[in-house]
């Protein structure tokens, strides 16, 4: 048998028993064929790595179609969980923090009538009575309408703070704040309080800038629910 | 095992290779999972146990395997799993690996660690500059181990002298290349 044939063999494994015999002499006693065989060896070997390379190569991009539709999954997931959990942080922040609208909520009353004594049974009743009796009756929108027109005619100042202060329960706050910064301008007893629903109706509209900015002004320029403006400047998110 | 997934092993023709992979990989990744292994880890794993079947194929050894490739493979795998639990634990808690049962045989797989001396190295980068034809004919000869009538089998080379005269030539370009 040719050289040649057995080393081919010898490379692809195909020797019989003889042959290994026939091989393994050679080895030993033909220098030119040991060096030879081993030429065809490193071929092997080099070519072999480099047939593993390419393989690795195709199942990492067979690999790769599969981990990408993994990643989408993985993408709608995480997507979803994030939906869910500021979902859940919103509502567990409700219930630790109240929300601005809240903080409106439970810190506004309407500021009581000091302008019109209501006496019950007094049969004769004119305008700014009606105006203020529904205002105390909690009739909001009917006394809005009678304080408007009572300062068209009247022009009194204190009309523009109670028909805001009708707005603000009326959950209107874009239209109480011109009245009362219009109120503010004026100088009467309850200018000073004006400042603190003004305060209010920005934190009702969630204007957390002029909000702030205006219960600092509470503070600094006003002696009216100081505490309960410090209280909420701290509050408001 | 099945003739037809060794010669689609050995050939290495992409679509067949993705069929036998994706087909097994998915039940493979379940397999795993008992093992408490991550995901990352098993892909790692599959891939590993499928490089190391396909040399079974090449060298001759799946042909005398009764076992079918799927349990072959897991069984490749598995010895695997217990290798990387062994490196992630140092000890493996053998409590859990009791408690995990099923019928695949342990197919153990020694990787080789023998580094590419320099001239094997120097012929690899070379030959992967050569051209397609003489890629293929002589990775079909040294790396499949296919003798030169099978090559004249599976390629368009008209009969074994043809691919022989290619063959010689093609070593020829490469040794040149390296003495360069």
């Amino acid at each position: 048998m040719e050289h040649e044939e057995l080393i081919e063999k010898y490379i692809q494994n195909g020797l019989t028993p003889e042959e290994k015999k026939v091989v393994d002499h050679l080895i030993n006693a033909d220098p030119n064929f040991k060096g030879n065989l081993k030429a065809h060896l490193n071929l092997k070997k080099a070519i072999s790595a480099s047939d593993d390379d390419a393989f690795k190569k195709l199942l990492n991009e067979i690999e790769s179609t599969h981990t990408t539709k993994r990643r989408n999954y993985t993408k709608w997931i995480v997507a979803a969980s994030i939906v869910l959990l500021v979902g859940l942080s919103s509502i567990l922040s409700i219930n630790n923090k109240p929300s601005n609208d809240e903080l409106f909520s439970s810190y506004f009353e309407p500021y009581r009538n000091v302008i019109q004594p209501i006496e019950r049974g007094n049969n004769f009743q004119d305008e700014k009575t009606i105006a203020f009796t529904a205002y105390e009756k909690g009739e909001y929108k009917k006394a809005f309408e009678l304080f408007s027109k009572l300062h068209t005619s009247t022009n009194e100042p204190y009309y523009l703070f109670y028909q805001a202060n009708a707005l603000l329960k009326l959950e209107k706050a874009k239209e109480a704040v011109p009245l009362l910064l219009k109120h503010l301008k004026t100088k009467d007893t309850l200018t000073e309080k004006s400042r603190w629903y003004l305060a209010l109706a920005y934190l009702k509209l969630n204007n957390k800038v002029e909000a702030k900015k205006t219960l600092k002004k509470v503070l600094t320029e006003s002696t009216y629910k100081t505490k309960e403006a410090n209280e909420l400047l701290k509050k408001i998110k | 095992m099945e003739k037809n997934h060794i010669v689609s092993l050995i050939h290495s023709k992409p679509k067949e290779i993705d069929n036998l992979y994706t087909s097994n990989r998915d039940a493979f990744l379940n397999f795993g999972k008992k093992y408490g292994l991550d995901y990352d880890d098993l892909v790692d794993i599959y891939q590993e146990a499928f490089i190391a079947l396909r040399k079974y194929a090449i060298s001759g050894k799946l042909n005398k395997v009764k076992s079918s490739l799927k349990t072959y493979l897991f069984g490749i795998g598995k010895y695997m799993i217990y290798d990387r639990l062994k490196e992630l634990n140092k000890t493996v808690n053998y409590d859990t690996l009791k408690k995990v049962e099923d019928s695949i045989e342990v197919v153990p797989f020694e990787t080789e660690n023998e580094e590419l001396t320099i001239e094997q190295q120097l012929l690899r980068s070379h030959f992967k500059k050569l051209g397609k034809k003489c890629q293929e004919v002589l990775t079909l000869f040294y790396s499949r181990g296919l003798t030169i009538d099978e090559i004249v089998e599976c390629t368009n080379y008209t009969n074994n002298s043809v691919v022989r005269s290619q063959k010689s030539r093609c070593i020829k370009t490469l040794k040149n290349m390296i003495k360069l």
